[in-house]
């Protein structure tokens, strides 16, 4: 293995909690008010269910390989080049993550509060953070993760206590005025983005000191994530109203700015935006970690870490490459991206499964994995 | 010459000294191929960025494949 570090489960459920609010924090309320208008939050709780049966599936595949990880076992029953084919596939999921991702947050930077900074320069140097917290190795990122979660936690209470008085219950009314069908749609959205890209996070899976621990963290952190994305979606329907969630492209945002505590504490949301810096950042240094070690691994290099500052480089300028214009990227996001990952993810999850039950290995027959 | 393409062969030859001779001493030949490879990337890329046109992505492609279905599973 190129690192040797390991992560708690505890560190493992934080992790997955903030890659699931990542981006999705920012635009996620959006693509589902799209859909299901007021119902919007009886689409993310949909959604939320369908993120809790992938998880079961990727858990299943992480506890089968336990001690080694992705690459090396892809080859294991794949073959080294159809494995190497297979890990392949991930790095490049990775790869466009991470530069969607970065390039969502340097234009939500960009358009709310640094209007003036050339948008090259948020995208490196978030970059450049994230190659510095993959090049220190999981561990840290673990550790990384241990520091900053009581700070989100507070955060969001925070914010939801504020935005409570804000609330007119007949926004959400009414009730499934139009059927089951636009909050389907709604759910079908979120479950392309983010739970489908929890597949990402099977490479992660054999760093987690003690994997039977880890695969309940796993679902752990699914609810804690789902079930924060599921409350900021009906705060914003709530205080927002359906259309207007629909229409705003950073919703959380504009509902942070409708905070007043007072005459005098203002602009409360500069420091709400903290919180998905925050998440946003571990969704990016995941999505490095996970490329860059599983490039390191197909190319069987002893060490990963070397290549960590040319591909921060090599990133900055995808993301800046990867869409013309941010009307582009939202509407990629929301047309293409639900059906691109969920067929994607759920062909690489099925052939990975398919092969290691036709070939009968991983830890039911007892074989030692090479470590 | 822009500013911005000197700046980004300015930060290509950072990365360049600061990882390379490391790994030539240590004769970590593949490391050290890799590295420059995708260092070469980040730089021809990043060159690309700062060009006035848009370049096509590679969302082109995903999206002529799937957004038909995503069409599909959202109209109704």
């Amino acid at each position: 293995m190129p690192d040797n570090g390991k992560i708690e489960p505890a560190q493992f459920r934080k992790l997955v909690m903030f890659f699931i609010l990542g981006r999705a924090i920012l635009i996620t309320p959006t693509f589902l008010a799209e859909q299901a208008k007021q119902d919007a939050w009886i689409s993310a709780a949909a959604g939320l269910l369908f993120g809790v049966l992938i998880v079961l599936l990727l858990r299943k595949m992480g506890t089968r390989f336990p001690e080694s990880t992705l690459p090396q076992y892809s080859q294991g029953i794949l073959g080294r080049w159809a494995g190497s084919a297979v890990a392949f596939l991930f790095f490049l999921h990775a790869l466009l993550l991470c530069s969607l991702t970065t390039r969502s947050l340097s234009v939500f930077m960009a358009s709310t509060m640094m209007p003036e900074t050339p948008i090259q320069w948020i995208i490196g140097l978030y970059l450049f953070i994230a190659a510095v917290g993959a090049r220190k190795g999981i561990e840290n990122i673990g550790k990384t993760a241990d520091v900053f979660y009581p700070l989100v936690v507070a955060l969001f209470i925070i914010f939801v206590v504020f935005v409570t008085p804000q609330i007119e219950a007949e926004k959400l009314q009414p009730v499934l005025a139009k059927g089951m069908a636009p909050v389907l749609s709604g759910a079908y959205q979120v479950a392309g983005f983010p739970y489908m890209n929890l597949v990402l996070l099977l490479p992660i899976f054999p760093f987690v000191s003690d994997s039977r621990q880890a695969a309940k963290s796993f679902l752990q952190g699914t609810l804690l994530g789902g079930g924060s994305l599921c409350i900021l979606t009906l705060l914003c329907v709530a205080v927002l109203g359906g259309p207007e969630t629909a229409n705003e492209l950073f919703p959380t945002y504009e509902m942070a700015k409708t905070i007043e505590i007072g005459m005098f504490v203002q602009r409360v949301e500069a420091i709400m935006a903290l919180m998905w810096f925050i998440t946003i950042y571990f969704q990016v240094v995941i999505c490095f970690y996970v490329a860059i070690t599983i490039l390191a691994q197909i190319f069987r290099l002893t060490d990963y870490r070397p290549l960590v500052f040319p591909m921060a480089f090599l990133l900055t300028a995808f993301a800046q490459l990867i869409a013309p214009s941010i009307s582009y990227l939202i509407d990629f996001s929301r047309s293409t991206w639900s059906s691109y990952t969920l067929t994607y993810g759920l062909l690489i999850l099925v052939l990975l499964a398919l092969a290691a039950v036709r070939r009968g290995s991983g830890r039911r027959s007892g074989e030692a994995s090479p470590s | 010459m822009s500013w911005g393409t000197i700046g980004v062969l300015v930060l290509g030859a950072v990365i360049g000294l600061v990882e390379a001779p490391g790994l030539f001493r240590r004769k970590k030949t593949k490391e050290l191929w890799m590295f420059l490879v995708l260092l070469a990337a980040a730089i021809a890329s990043n060159l690309a960025a700062g060009l006035p046109e848009d370049l096509p992505t590679p969302l082109d492609a995903l999206k002529a494949v799937f957004e038909p279905i995503g069409k599909f599973v959202l109209r109704h």
